[in-house]
C-alpha cells in the first residue's frame, strides 16, 4: 500500500474530503488529521511540498483555497505524487469545469467517486482522465437524475 | 405505503445536508446531533432509496466529522445487496469505508461479494472487487481467491485492471493464493492494456519492496518492461523495484545501469518528467553506487536539479545526497556552496538535511571552519533550529572521545561560546564535556578552568534554567582546579554572588562545595605559605612536625604528573622553582592568597552560607553546615583574628586539618575504565590484613566507576592505605564492612563479578589497585598503555597537523560500551508467508512450466465441485466449510507437488535459453531458500502453513537471542561528592582520634 489517505482541507483546516486506505478508529483519524492540516497549513510558500509525520510522508499542494494532502509510505516518489495530485485537479476540473470548493462540498459522492477510479487500495490505478469520468457520465445518463438535480426535484425522481 | 412517500418525499439529501450545514444557525455541533437523529430514524425505513440516502449521509458524516457508523453495518449490507446499481455503490461506498476486521457481519457478506463478482455488468464486478480490495479477511480471501482468479483474465480491462490490483490485499491476508494466481499476476505485465500492466506492477513493486530476494528470477521480465515502459508512471514503477533488487545481485546493476543512464539523459532538461529522474537518481545512489559512469551522470543530474530555485527539487537533491555520501563522498564535497547555503533555507527541513550532510563532511582538517560557520548561523536562526545546530556540533565534536579535534583550548571556547547563545538548551550536555574534556585531556585545564570562571562570573546566565548543567559542571571545575586559578577569591565572590539565590537547591549544593574546596586551597596555601618562613617555624617551636608535612606534600607532587602550575609544588620549594622554571614562578606570584583575601572570603563566606544552614533541602543544608563548620575553626575568637594569629592559638591542628583536607582534594581525577580494577595485579609481597575491613571503599569504588567511568580519585592508594592510616581505620570500618557485606548480598548483580581473579584467594572481592601507586599519572596502567597508543596512531594518521594534539586518555574497552544494542529486524509473519510462498511459485515454475498451470486448473475444477457440494449441504457451519477447502487444498496441492518433483528432474535440462544469462547469475540466491524450503517440506507440497512455523521458531530464536544483548548492567548511581563527604569525615575523625 503506497498511499494511506488523501485529505481535501480548506483553508480554514475544514476537511473537505477524506479517504482512507487504512482502517484507523475516529479518534485516531481525528487526531491524525488535526495534526497534519496544523503542519501543513503553518507552512509558507517558500517552504517545501512535503512534511514527515509519524511513519507518514505528507505531500501537500495548495489550489486557490484548497489544500490537497496525500499520506503515503517513506519510499514513495514524491514528484510522481505531486503530479498525481494535479492529475486530480485536472479531473475534477474536467467535469465540473474549474472546480471551487463548493463544487467539491455539493458534490461530495462524485469527487469521491473519481478518488476511488484513481486510486484503489492505497495504488494508483487510472491516470487517463477519460477512463476515470467515463463510469460517472455513464452513471449520470443511465441512473435516476437524482445525482445530478439540486434539492426541489431530487426526491420525487424515485417514483 | 403512504408512510414510505411522505418519508422519502420529506427525506433531505445529502445536498440538503450540506447546505444545512452551511447555513445553520443552532451551532455545527447540534446541527450534526440533529441530523444524525435523522439518518438512524430514516435507516430503518422500508423504503429501499430513503434507506441508501441515509446511509450515504451517514458515510459523509462519518467521513467529514467523524460520526460513528459501526452500529449501522447491517444496514449497509442490506443496501449492498440491493439490485439498482446507484444504491449499491452507496452501499459499497460505506462498506470500505467502515469494515473492519472485527466487524461481524463481514461473514454474511461472502455470498453477495461472490455474486456481485460474478455479475454481469462491470461496474457491479468492480465495485465487489474494489470492496474486496479494501476489507478482504483472510476468511473472505480465501473464498473469493477462485473468483478473483477468473476475473483476471476477464475480457474487459478494467475488470482485469481491478482484480490486479485487488490481488495485493489478498496475497497479504491469505499467502496461499499466491500460489494460485501469482502467475497470472506475472502475466499481467505483458497485458495488452496499460492501465492493467500500470497495476501489475504496482502490486509487484508493493510485494518486492517488502522483501525483494524472492522476485530476483523476475528481473529479466522487468528489464525487458522497463526497456520499452508505457508510460512513466510504469517507469517509475520499474526503477524502483531496481533499487531494491539491485543491491542483492551486482551483475543486475552492471545490466540495468545502461537503460537507467539512457532514462536519466531523457528525462533531463526543463520538460522531462522530474518525477522518473528523481526515482532513477534514487535508485542509483541506493543500489548502483559502484557503477561509475551512473553514479557520475546521477550526480550531474543532481547539481542541475539543485541549482534550479525549486524548494521541492532542493529537499528532494539533498537526500539524494545524503545517500550517496557514505560511497562517494566527493559528490557531496564538490557541492558544499549550495549546500551551506541551504542553512539559511526558510524550510526548516531543508535546513535540516543541509546540516546532516554538512556534519557528514566534516573531517579534522576542516571542523574548526565548519563549526565556526555553524555558529554563525546559530546565533542568527530561530531557537529550534539553533538547538538542531548546538546539538549537532556537541555530538560529531565529542564523537569518539573527541576524535576529530586536535585544538582544545579552541573547542573548550566554543563549548563557553554555545553556553551564551540565547536559546541554547543544551546545557546539560555542554557541562558534561567541559567536565569529561578536564578529565581526559590534561594539558587543557588551565583553559577549562578559565571557561568555567568566565560562565560562572556571569550574573546574565543564572536566571536561564537550560544552562543549569553548564552552571553545575562550571562550579564543579574551579572548584577542581582551582590550583591554577590566579584569583580564588574572585571565583569565591562569583560562587556567591547574590543572583545564586535563583538556582535551584541541587546547583547551590555544588555552588556550596565548590567554595569549600577553593576555600580549603585558599587557606591550606597561606598556611604553608607561611610556615615556610622561619618565623613561623620558630614561633611554633615544632619544626619536626612541619618538615614532615612538606614532606608529605613534597611526596605527593610527583605523582600528579604534569603539575608545573601546581602551586604546592613550587610554594613547598620556591628555590626549586625558580631554577627549574620561570613561567612557573610568575604563575606562582599570580595565584599568590594575599593576607587580606582570605578575611574577604571568611566574611562572604560567613555572609552568604549561613543562610543556607537551615535551607530545606537536605544536600544544601549540610553542605552549607560543613563549610560554615570549616569556617567556625577560624573565627571563635573576637575580633576576626588574622591568620597569623590563628595559627599561632590553634597552631598545629588546624593546619593539620587543612593539610589533611588539601590532600584530599588535590588528588588528581582521571577516567577509569569499568575493567581497569579487574586487571591491576597484586605486587608480590603485599599483605594487606584487613581487607574486610576495607571492602566498603572499594566496593563503592567499583561500582561508581563501572557506573560514571568519570572519574577516579587515587586517593586510597595515597593515602588510606598506608599501613599507618589503616589501624585506624579498622574499628570503625567493622561495622560497616558487615552492613556492606550484606548489601552485596542483596545486590550481587551490581558488584563486579568475584572470580575475576581465581588464583588469589577466596576473598570475594576484587584485589584493590595498589600497582599503579607510584608508577604512573593515570589510575590504571592499560589506559595509559592505550592513550599511548591513541596518541600515535593519530600522530601516524593525520601528519599534516601543525603541532601535536594533545593527549587524550581513551580507554580500550569504551568502545564496546558505546556499541548500540544490536536490533533484530523484525520481520512481519505475514510477509514471510509471502516470501516463502513466492519463492515456491517462482522455483516451481523455473522447474516445469506446465506444471503449474496443473495445479491452478485443478484448483478451479476442485473449486468448482466444491460449490456444488457446499450448495447441496447447507446445514454446516460455515466455519466449518471454511476450514474444509483448505485440507482438500493442501491434499490436492501435495499430488501436484509430489508431480512436479517427479518431472523436475526430466525438464531440468530444457531450460529456456533466453532467460539463462540472468539465471545464471540468480541461481545462486535462488538455489539458497530452495533448498531451505525442501529441508522444511519437500518442494511446495505443503502449505505454507508449516514453513510459516519453522519460521516463527525460528524469528522466536532469533529475538530471545536479541533480548539477551539487551541487558545493561545497571548499577547504582553515587555521586563524586558523596566521596569527598567520606574522606573528609575519615580525615577529620583521624585528626579527632590523634
Amino acid at each position: 500500500m503506497t498511499i494511506r489517505f488523501i485529505l481535501l482541507v480548506n483553508r480554514q483546516g475544514q476537511t473537505r474530503l477524506a479517504q482512507y486506505y487504512e482502517y484507523l478508529s475516529i479518534d485516531e483519524r481525528r487526531a491524525l488529521e488535526g495534526e497534519i492540516v496544523r503542519k501543513c497549513l503553518a507552512r509558507t510558500e517558500q517552504q517545501c511540498s512535503f512534511v514527515e509525520h509519524r511513519n507518514y510522508k505528507v505531500i501537500y499542494r495548495r489550489y486557490a483555497s484548497l489544500f490537497f494532502l496525500v499520506g503515503v509510505d517513506g519510499d514513495e516518489n514524491e514528484l510522481a505524487i505531486l503530479e498525481f495530485i494535479h492529475c486530480i485537479v485536472e479531473t475534477l476540473d474536467r467535469y465540473f469545469g474549474n472546480v471551487c470548493e463548493l463544487d467539491i462540498m455539493f458534490h461530495l459522492e462524485k469527487a469521491h467517486f473519481m478518488l476511488e477510479e484513481m486510486v484503489m487500495n492505497g495504488c494508483i490505478v487510472e491516470i487517463n482522465k477519460q477512463n476515470i469520468l467515463t463510469p460517472i457520465q455513464l452513471m449520470d445518463k443511465t441512473s435516476n437524475p437524482q445525482f445530478k438535480l439540486p434539492l426541489s426535484s431530487s426526491t420525487f425522481s424515485v417514483f | 405505503m403512504a408512510a414510505t412517500m411522505i418519508e422519502s418525499l420529506f427525506q433531505r439529501s445529502l445536498e440538503d445536508l450540506t447546505r444545512g450545514l452551511r447555513t445553520q444557525m443552532i451551532g455545527e455541533a447540534k446541527y450534526l446531533s440533529k441530523a444524525l437523529d435523522e439518518v438512524k430514524k430514516e435507516i430503518k425505513s422500508t423504503d429501499p432509496n430513503t434507506k441508501a440516502v441515509a446511509l450515504q449521509k451517514l458515510t459523509y458524516l462519518n467521513m467529514l466529522q467523524g460520526a460513528d457508523m459501526n452500529w449501522a453495518a447491517f444496514h449497509v449490507v442490506e443496501v449492498m445487496s440491493m439490485p439498482k446499481f446507484s444504491l449499491k455503490k452507496l452501499g459499497y461506498l460505506a462498506a470500505s469505508q467502515s469494515f473492519h476486521e472485527n466487524t461481524d457481519v463481514l461473514l454474511l457478506i461472502t455470498n453477495l461479494l461472490r455474486k456481485d463478482l460474478g455479475g454481469k455488468n462491470e461496474y457491479e464486478t468492480g465495485l465487489a472487487i474494489e470492496c474486496l480490495s479494501r476489507i478482504a479477511t483472510p476468511d473472505l480471501a480465501r473464498e473469493l481467491t477462485p473468483d478473483l482468479f477468473t476475473l483476471l483474465v476477464s475480457s474487459r480491462p478494467f475488470v482485469r485492471k481491478k482484480a490486479t490490483v485487488a490481488l495485493l490485499r489478498v496475497f497479504s491476508q491469505y499467502p496461499d493464493a499466491i500460489r494460485v494466481a501469482f502467475k497470472r499476476l506475472v502475466e499481467k505485465m505483458v497485458d495488452s492494456d496499460s492501465a492493467v500492466v500500470s497495476a501489475a506492477v504496482s502490486v509487484l513493486c508493493e510485494l518486492t519492496l517488502k522483501d525483494p530476494k524472492p522476485y530476483l528470477p523476475l528481473a529479466p521480465e522487468f528489464h525487458k518492461l522497463l526497456v520499452d515502459a508505457p508510460n512513466n508512471w510504469i517507469a517509475i514503477k520499474l526503477v524502483k523495484i531496481f533499487g531494491a533488487l539491485a543491491p542483492l545481485e551486482p551483475r543486475l546493476g552492471r545490466k540495468i545501469a545502461e537503460p537507467l543512464c539512457e532514462l536519466m539523459r531523457k528525462t533531463g532538461g526543463k520538460t522531462g518528467a522530474k518525477s522518473l529522474l528523481l526515482e532513477c537518481i534514487q535508485t542509483v545512489t541506493l543500489g548502483l553506487s559502484d557503477h561509475p559512469v551512473a553514479v557520475k551522470l546521477c550526480v550531474e543530474k543532481l547539481t542541475e536539479l539543485m541549482r534550479e530555485e525549486d524548494r521541492n527539487l532542493k529537499y528532494l537533491g539533498l537526500r539524494a545526497l545524503a545517500n550517496l555520501m557514505p560511497a562517494h563522498p566527493w559528490a557531496v564535497a564538490e557541492s558544499k556552496d549550495m549546500i551551506t547555503k541551504c542553512l539559511s533555507h526558510e524550510d526548516p527541513s531543508i535546513q535540516k538535511g543541509a546540516l546532516r550532510l554538512i556534519m557528514g563532511m566534516v573531517s579534522d582538517d576542516n571542523l574548526t571552519e565548519t563549526v565556526q560557520v555553524l555558529l554563525q548561523y546559530a546565533h542568527s536562526t530561530d531557537s529550534s533550529f539553533c538547538n538542531e545546530l548546538v546539538s549537532v556540533i556537541l555530538s560529531t565534536c565529542s564523537k569518539d572521545q573527541y576524535d576529530l579535534i586536535s585544538d582544545f583550548p579552541w573547542y573548550v571556547s566554543v563549548l563557553a561560546e554555545i553556553a551564551r547563545l540565547p536559546h541554547c538548551e543544551h546545557g546539560e550536555e555542554i557541562g558534561r564535556q567541559l567536565i569529561d574534556i578536564g578529565f581526559r585531556v590534561k594539558s587543557v585545564t588551565s583553559d577549562v578552568l578559565r571557561a568555567g570562571r568566565e560562565l560562572l562570573l556571569d550574573p546574565a546566565l543564572l536566571d536561564r534554567p537550560s544552562l543549569y548543567g553548564v552552571l553545575s559542571a562550571a562550579a564543579w571545575i574551579v572548584g577542581e582546579y582551582v590550583a591554577s586559578s590566579r584569583n580564588p577569591l574572585e571565583l569565591i565572590e562569583g560562587l556567591l554572588q547574590p543572583r545564586t539565590k535563583l538556582l535551584p537547591a541541587r546547583v547551590r549544593a555544588i555552588y556550596v562545595q565548590a567554595v569549600f574546596k577553593i576555600f580549603v586551597f585558599s587557606a591550606s596555601k597561606m598556611y604553608r605559605h607561611d610556615s615556610l618562613s622561619d618565623k613561623l617555624l620558630q614561633r611554633e617551636g615544632q619544626p619536626g612536625e612541619t618538615a614532615d608535612s612538606h614532606s608529605s606534600g613534597q611526596d605527593e607532587a610527583p605523582q600528579r604528573g604534569d603539575d608545573d602550575f601546581s602551586p604546592h609544588g613550587t610554594l613547598a620549594s620556591p628555590e626549586e622553582a625558580g631554577q627549574t622554571n620561570q613561567s612557573c614562578l610568575n604563575r606562582t606570584q599570580q595565584g599568590e592568597v594575599v593576607p587580606g583575601s582570605l578575611e574577604t572570603m571568611l566574611r562572604l563566606i560567613v555572609e552568604n552560607v549561613s543562610p543556607l544552614v537551615r535551607s530545606t533541602d537536605v544536600e544544601v543544608q549540610e553542605r552549607a553546615c560543613s563549610l560554615i563548620g570549616l569556617v567556625q575553626f577560624f573565627r571563635d575568637v573576637p575580633g576576626f583574628p588574622t591568620v597569623e594569629e590563628k595559627g599561632a592559638l590553634q597552631g598545629i591542628d588546624l593546619k593539620e586539618m587543612l593539610d589533611a583536607l588539601q590532600a584530599v582534594f588535590e588528588v588528581e581525577i582521571g577516567p577509569v575504565s569499568v575493567h581497569a580494577q579487574g586487571r591491576v595485579v597484586i605486587p608480590e609481597g603485599l599483605t594487606v590484613e584487613n581487607l574486610d575491613a576495607l571492602g566498603y571503599l572499594h566496593m563503592e569504588e567499583v561500582s561508581e566507576g563501572a557506573d560514571e567511568r568519570e572519574g577516579h580519585r587515587q586517593w586510597e592508594a595515597g593515602t588510606l592505605f598506608t599501613p599507618q592510616r589503616k589501624a585506624a581505620e579498622v574499628g570503625q570500618a567493622d561495622e560497616s564492612a558487615a552492613l556492606l557485606a550484606q548489601h552485596r548480598q542483596r545486590h550481587e548483580s551490581f558488584y563486579l563479578p568475584s572470580d575475576a581473579k581465581p588464583s588469589q584467594n577466596s576473598e570475594d572481592y576484587p584485589p584493590p589497585r595498589i600497582a599503579n601507586l607510584d608508577s604512573t599519572a593515570f589510575p590504571s596502567v592499560s589506559s595509559s598503555v592505550s592513550s599511548h597508543v591513541a596518541e600515535e596512531s593519530s600522530g601516524s594518521r593525520k601528519p599534516r597537523r601543525s603541532k601535536p594534539r594533545p593527549v587524550v586518555v581513551k580507554l580500550d574497552d569504551e568502545q564496546e560500551e558505546t556499541d548500540p544494542s544490536l536490533k533484530l529486524p523484525s520481520r512481519d509473519l505475514k510477509d514471510e508467508f509471502i516470501s516463502s510462498a513466492i519463492r515456491d511459485v517462482l522455483a516451481g515454475e523455473s522447474r516445469s512450466s506446465n506444471k503449474y498451470h496443473a495445479s491452478s486448473q485443478d484448483f478451479e475444477r476442485k473449486e468448482s465441485s466444491r460449490h456444488r457440494h457446499h450448495r447441496t449441504k447447507p446445514g454446516r457451519s460455515s466455519r466449518h466449510a471454511d476450514r474444509e477447502p483448505s485440507r482438500d487444498l493442501t491434499k490436492q496441492e501435495a499430488q501436484s507437488g509430489n508431480e512436479g518433483t517427479s518431472t523436475d528432474i526430466v525438464t531440468r535440462p530444457e531450460q529456456s535459453k533466453a532467460s539463462s544469462k540472468y539465471r545464471g547469475s540468480n541461481q545462486v540466491e535462488k538455489a539458497q531458500p530452495v533448498a531451505e524450503d525442501e529441508v522444511d517440506h519437500p518442494l511446495a507440497a505443503k502449505p505454507s502453513k508449516s514453513s510459516g512455523k519453522q519460521k516463527h521458531r525460528r524469528s522466536g530464536r532469533h529475538r530471545a537471542s536479541g533480548s539477551s544483548l539487551d541487558i545493561s548492567s545497571t548499577a547504582p548511581d553515587f555521586l563524586l561528592l558523596r566521596r569527598y563527604e567520606f574522606i573528609v569525615l575519615a580525615e577529620l575523625n583521624n585528626i579527632a582520634t590523634s
